[in-house]
């Protein structure tokens, strides 16, 4: 919670007890102000206005001085930049005098900053005026109890202190004068008790000396003068005893038209008729001891929170006022205020906090909790400047409950029950009159006194007494919104009003800034004196946790409570700022899908940055200038980069960024001397702020700053190097913003970071423009490599195009070589599209093989690997599986297992057609063989060996392999390889029929498959879905979507779908149509057995394609199960379409044969859904048999 | 401050200032030293290195290597105490950054970064060429030293050792 000068409960933490270096100093303020060191040394405190700010400290010890407060009591009229940097050089000079031996980049432990200002860290008995307080107390307290004695030895010592009037040098400063009073009040009570204690020890004489001697200080207190008529009548002066109350008489009733209290009246009675009881103490003559010192730590501040239970059970209703989410605290804090009223207690109820931060949403919560509890709500508003009249929210709240209370009196009249217009109704005509008077009754004519301050004393008196009236019909909720901008007059009526209202049911509930605007003074003082107050408590109205912003995401129906912590760091949790926000985003996002990302790439708005503006502009230039480059560095400030960069010294820019930290736009890390700025806003506001050439240079300079301190880890430091130098390339800085880049870039590859990968290969390029060829070249085969990873083909390709141009122009054919056989890189499936071949790139390939040295067998096998993938989608194919081939056996001659990894992958998909399934299948099983293998390359080779071990059958063996598969994935975190697992784990939930499991894997495959530009994430996603409609005996609704789909070419793979589709849609003339449009091809690539599959199943349906054609492509591989490439679709056994051909074609016995094999198939498999369908193909067949008219007619 | 505060003064150019004052070592060699001038070495042959201190006005937002925009030079009490005065030797802005408020500016920092070390006052003896200096300064709240400055309550609660100074008239003195 924020503290201030006036309000503030929580005294500083204590610092440990190591942080006190030798004694204790010693602060005296009754006298001149002087402060002695532990040696009693007195310090030299230097000049007036740094002695005021001490001071002022001093007051308000152990609590925060808003930095605001102190400018407008020393530096009013100066401009606040200059004025805070005088402040400021006072305080750190200060601080050096007050704790010399500190070193000086360490922060002070006496003297502190903490927001929203400064503190004096220090214990009451530190300060003379503290001490004396407590002695007279103590010594109230003794003679109270009958031991003068006590009293009188505890005074001495304790009015030793006094050496002089209090706070003699700063007497003129107005912010001494209510405490410079306090004190002498507190030391005529000490005097008082004093003179008491002899009185009672028979010292009769010397009391009347010491009162009379008071009584010239202070003559209109009656309690002396009954003193001193006391001490004569003890004397046996009975006559001057009696004569002294005449002086008395004639004092009052001549100078202020007053008799005397009747206590006084009594005593001169007592004195007429020789009463006994004059001989003893009689009537004490200080009742209430006055406050002691300047502090007063009442303890029962808001933090301990309410008592739990009782009042928390009785008042859940109260705390679920909706839009109100992280406030349940201070509800039920307010709900048992509220409830306090119902028990006569009242009081003043202050709810301080930032604006934005929710306040006014508070009152009103606790307007409708008063209400719901039935007391009379009065709501008024403190208007900012001067244009509102004095008194005016006091006018507003009089006239509310005025009419208020004129209403419920007609009203109790008319139903006969109203108590005999009396009180109530008296009270309602007098609030109303009060207003009336408050608003401009008495500036035109001041009464009949000619006091004002009597005056003023009985207008607030009138005002008291008929709240009260009011308030014992019913309790009363008076909120009074922003009462930092009330009016003087305003705040001492309710100064006045306050120290009545604990035992007044009426509560007065005021929301304030802590930073006071308007007429500061007024504010702070009667903020101060309220909280010494009873009733007055102060309730700090705090940000939101981001659990609170989730909560408040949910309650409010945002659809993104995963976004919470992404806008508690843009918003600070100031609700405003946040509401700011969202605002902004649902305008910018009208799908209303909005990801961490855009919360951060929003721009700050821009009332939120002038804000922040102004805030900036308040503090002296050079701290401007360090705030600057401090922003630059980031949210986070590395005190010693920030000097480095800035070449200002270490206490220097502890000095400057101080009243920073004093007015919240910095923090102090804890345990360091770095900062933190409090809002991302404010970084970025300052930041923004800079000009675009201002920013390229500050970042250059904060990167050799990195640089040259070499902290912590080469590593750590090259994310932070890579960034400054970036946005620093243009001015200078390219060949650092490259070099770093490129560092970056491999760092973030070996962590596993490819995006972050890619961006820096962005980076570099970029700030290599203009470059030479050489670098561009090389970075773009850096980017061509990194985005290959991410699964970006589509980007690596333009990247790595650019490159071999490049590289061929400049004559590099190392470059060339490295950028053309990137795509020769282990990879699951073939990278290019469907059916394309890259003529481009097999020229580059041939031409750098047709010239490439004889020795460079190496590069030989790449190459070759390399070219028999990319002959892979042509006529060439067979002529790239040698290619192919011949690289394995070089890469098999250099015996580098990582290099026979790669171009045996380049084999197993060169090779892939159902010709050489044994070659690719054992050719997999020899790179699972290799030592040293990567985890990725590991995940594709297991996934080339698969599709073998189902298609026989082996799903146990295949299962094993697909769960080491998705374990191994999670360490990869490629979404390349991410897609292939996750859609293989698909397609076995579709064997299985388990289609829900089956759509979300293959949801999931297809969310990773997006992130690359590989093909067919469309294509795949379509076929998928509807084998899993089809499972279910469904799929025509795919029909529109799956034809439109294989209406491309390269989309060949979708069209026996499609057709399919359209049998299951019942629109078998569309299903001629398209087989007449389409054909129906079955190219014997790796979509063979699959699509050969589908047509089989086609055949049976239609007769087209020819059946017997059919049969003889798949009755030779009846046995095997359907598979899709890596697993993405798998059926069971093609007995099944084999049966229906041939039943198709009349062959009823060979069908059954098959329609039975493929039945045990199922059983042996356990596959239910696939058991019930052989079990209904079996049956048709059989049904067909037994009724031949229908033998030979597809099933209806 | 007791003494007059400097009140209305042009805006620096700047809208977002990226300036910065250092204090810099007092060397022949400093960044700065071609805009103190002449000035630079007698005072570094008279004075003690330890009491010398070299002010320069950088502009963060320009190359690290650019030279300063302005400099000034002062010397001040023993070294190790805490120094009670300051003698301003000069204040001057590279010509390029006339006309901007740069002197404005530093002077502002620079009377915040003495009184922050304690500086109770600030002497100038003006030259024959300092009229821009003496106008600057007395805008700043510069008086005349004949009345040997020190506000009333200052000299009667503590003593000054006060540079050796005379005759008075000529100086312009301020209290910080």
């Amino acid at each position: 919670m924020r503290t201030s000068i006036d309000g503030a409960r929580l005294p500083a933490p204590r610092p440990g007890l190591d942080g006190r270096q030798g004694p204790a100093l010693d602060f005296r303020l009754l006298g001149t102000l002087e402060v002695a060191d532990g040696t009693g040394t007195i310090l030299d405190l230097g000049p007036r206005k740094q002695r005021a700010v001490l001071a002022l400290l001093l007051l308000n010890a152990p609590h925060v001085v808003p930095l605001d407060q102190l400018i407008d009591r020393l530096w009013r009229d100066e401009p606040p930049s200059s004025a805070t940097g005088t402040l400021q050089a006072y305080i750190s000079h200060l601080r050096r005098t007050l704790e010399p031996g500190r070193s000086p980049r360490s922060p002070g432990r006496v003297l502190r900053t903490r927001e929203p200002g400064y503190l004096l860290d220090i214990e009451p008995d530190q300060v003379d005026a503290e001490r004396f307080g407590r002695a007279a107390e103590a010594a109230h307290a003794a003679l109270a109890g009958g031991r003068p004695e006590d009293a009188e030895r505890i005074l001495g010592p304790a009015l030793a202190l006094w050496r002089g009037e209090p706070l003699a040098d700063l007497a003129d400063e107005p912010f001494a004068r209510s405490t410079i009073a306090r004190l002498g009040e507190t030391r005529l009570h000490a005097l008082t008790v004093r003179a008491e204690a002899w009185l009672a020890l028979g010292r009769a004489a010397e009391v009347t000396v010491e009162v009379e001697r008071l009584l010239e200080q202070d003559p209109y207190r009656e309690g002396l003068w009954a003193l001193l008529m006391r001490a004569l009548y003890r004397e046996r002066r009975q006559a001057e005893a009696l004569a002294a109350y005449q002086r008395c008489r004639t004092l009052l009733g001549d100078e202020l038209g007053l008799d005397p209290s009747p206590e006084l009246r009594r005593l001169e009675q007592a004195i007429l008729v020789q009463d006994e009881s004059l001989a003893g103490v009689w009537a004490p003559v200080v009742a209430e001891p006055p406050e002691p010192g300047p502090r007063t730590d009442t303890g029962d501040g808001i933090e301990g929170g309410p008592a739990d239970g009782k009042a928390g059970n009785g008042n859940a209703g109260d705390t679920a006022v909706p839009g109100l989410v992280g406030r349940e605290p201070h509800l039920r804090r307010i709900a048992e205020r509220l409830d306090d009223l119902r028990r006569g207690v009242g009081g003043v109820f202050l709810v301080s906090g930032e604006s934005g931060i929710g306040k006014t949403r508070l009152a009103e919560a606790a307007a409708s909790m008063a209400a719901e509890r039935g007391a009379a709500v009065a709501w008024s508003r403190c208007v900012e400047g001067s244009g509102a009249p004095a008194f005016w929210p006091w006018i507003q709240a009089l006239n509310a409950l005025g009419a208020d209370q004129a209403r419920e009196t007609a009203q109790a009249r008319a139903t006969d029950r109203a108590p005999a217009t009396g009180e109530a109704g008296e009270a309602g005509g007098d609030l109303a009159r009060l207003a009336h008077r408050l608003s401009d009754g008495d500036r035109t004519d001041p009464t009949d006194t000619a006091d004002p301050d009597t005056a003023r004393f009985l207008l607030h008196d009138s005002v008291a007494r008929a709240l009260t009236r009011r308030a014992s019909t019913a309790p009363v909720l008076v909120v009074m919104e922003d009462l930092h901008w009330a009016d003087a007059a305003s705040l001492k009526l309710l100064t006045f009003l306050g120290a009545d209202l604990h035992r007044v049911p009426l509560l007065v509930l005021a929301t304030v800034r802590p930073e006071p605007a308007v007429d500061r003074q007024a504010l702070t003082e009667a903020l101060g004196e309220l909280t010494r107050q009873r009733g007055t408590e102060r309730l700090a109205v705090t940000p939101l946790t981001p659990e609170q912003i989730a909560d408040y995401l949910r309650e409010t129906g945002w659809a993104w409570p995963e976004l919470a912590s992404a806008l508690h760091d843009r918003t600070g949790g100031n609700p405003f700022f946040l509401g700011e926000l969202l605002r902004l985003l649902t305008s910018t996002h009208p799908d209303g899908r909005v990801s961490v990302a855009d919360v951060l790439a929003l721009a700050v708005p821009d009332g939120v940055r002038d804000v922040i503006n102004q805030r900036v502009s308040r503090l002296p230039e050079d701290s401007q200038t360090l705030l600057r480059a401090a922003a630059v560095i980031g949210r986070d400030v590395d005190a010693d980069v920030l000097e480095t960069a800035t070449g200002a010294g270490g206490a220097r820019v502890m000095m400057l960024l101080e009243p920073a930290v004093a007015i919240g736009l910095l923090v102090e890390v804890d345990g360091g001397w770095d900062y933190r700025f409090s809002h991302a806003l404010v970084q970025e506001a300052l930041y923004f702020g800079l000009s675009r050439r201002q920013r390229a240079q500050l970042h250059g300079r904060v990167g050799e700053a990195i640089e040259t301190l070499r902290w912590g880890e080469a590593g750590t430091r090259l994310p932070a190097l890579a960034h400054h130098f970036g946005l620093a390339a243009r001015v200078g800085y390219a060949d650092k913003a490259v070099s770093y880049a490129m560092e970056a870039a491999g760092q973030a590859t070996a962590r596993l970071a490819y995006d972050e990968a890619v961006l820096y290969w962005e980076q570099a390029l970029d700030a290599c423009a203009a470059g030479p060829a050489a670098t561009r070249c090389a970075l773009l085969i850096g980017l061509g490599k990194a985005r290959r990873v991410t699964g970006d083909v589509e980007g690596a390709r333009s990247a790595l195009d650019e490159a071999v141009t490049l590289a061929t122009g400049i004559g590099d054919d190392a470059a060339v070589i490295e950028a053309a056989t990137v795509f020769g890189g282990v990879a699951l499936w073939n990278w290019r599209s469907y059916g394309v071949v890259d003529h481009r790139m097999v020229t580059v390939l041939e031409d750098q093989l047709s010239r490439l040295d004889p020795d460079a067998v190496r590069t030989r096998a790449e190459l070759l690997g390399t070219l028999g993938v990319e002959l892979y989608y042509g006529d060439r194919r067979e002529e790239g599986r040698r290619h192919a081939l011949e690289a394995v056996e070089l890469a098999r001659r250099i015996g580098d297992p990582l290099l026979l990894a790669r171009t045996l992958n380049n084999f197993v998909i060169a090779a892939w057609t159902p010709e050489h399934e044994e070659e690719r299948y054992r050719a997999a099983e020899e790179m699972l063989g290799l030592p040293g293998l990567p985890r990725a390359t590991e995940i594709v080779a297991r996934l080339h060996r698969m599709p073998k071990l189902l298609k026989a059958g082996l799903l146990a063996d295949y299962d094993a392999e697909l769960a080491r598969c998705l374990r191994l994935t999670a360490e990869v975190r490629m979404p390349e390889i991410e897609t292939q697992v996750a859609y293989a784990a698909a397609g076995r939930a579709v064997l299985e029929g388990d289609w829900a499991e089956a759509k979300r894997l293959a949801d999931l495959g297809t969310g990773s498959y997006r992130r690359t530009s590989l093909w067919g994430p469309d294509v795949l996603k379509r076929i998928h879905s509807f084998f899993v409609e089809w499972g279910q005996g469904r799929g025509g609704e795919l029909l529109a979507e799956l034809v439109d789909t294989a209406a491309d070419e390269s989309n060949l793979v979708a069209r026996p779908t499609a057709v399919l589709a359209a049998i299951e849609a019942g629109d078998r003339d569309l299903a001629h149509r398209l087989i007449d449009r389409w054909g129906t091809v079955a190219p014997r690539d790796w979509t063979w057995q699959f699509v050969v599959w589908q047509w089989g199943l086609v055949a049976a349906r239609l007769g087209r394609p020819d059946p017997h054609a059919m049969l003889a492509e798949l009755r030779p591989i009846a046995h095997e199960l359907v598979i899709m490439g890596t697993g993405c679709v798998a059926w069971g056994p093609l007995h099944d379409v084999v049966a229906r051909l041939l039943h198709r074609v009349g062959d009823v016995p060979a069908a059954l044969a098959h329609a039975e094999a493929g039945l045990d198939a199922h059983r042996r498999l356990s596959l239910p859904h696939l058991v019930s369908r052989s079990e209904a193909l079996l049956r048709e067949i059989r049904a067909a048999a037994e009724d031949p008219g229908r033998t030979g007619d597809a099933p209806a | 401050m007791s003494s007059p505060s400097n009140k209305r003064r042009p805006r620096y150019a700047a809208p977002s200032g990226t300036l910065l004052l250092r204090e810099v070592p007092a060397h022949t060699g400093a960044p700065g030293a071609r805009i103190i001038g002449p000035a630079l070495e007698r005072v570094l042959r008279e004075t003690p290195a330890a009491r010398c201190r070299l002010y320069v006005l950088t502009d963060l937002a320009r190359p690290v290597a650019a030279a300063p925009l302005a400099a000034a030079l002062l010397e001040t009490g023993a070294p190790r105490h805490v120094p009670r005065w300051a003698l301003l030797h000069t204040l001057a802005v590279a010509v390029p950054h006339h006309g901007r408020g740069l002197g404005h500016r530093l002077l502002d920092d620079l009377l915040m970064e003495l009184r922050a070390d304690g500086v109770r006052a600030v002497w100038f003896l003006p030259g024959p060429g300092d009229d821009g200096l003496r106008n600057l300064l007395e805008s700043a709240g510069f008086r005349d030293g004949t009345d040997r400055g020190l506000s009333p309550e200052n000299e009667r609660t503590y003593g000054y050792d006060e540079p050796e100074i005379r005759p008075w008239a000529a100086w312009l003195f301020r209290e910080l």
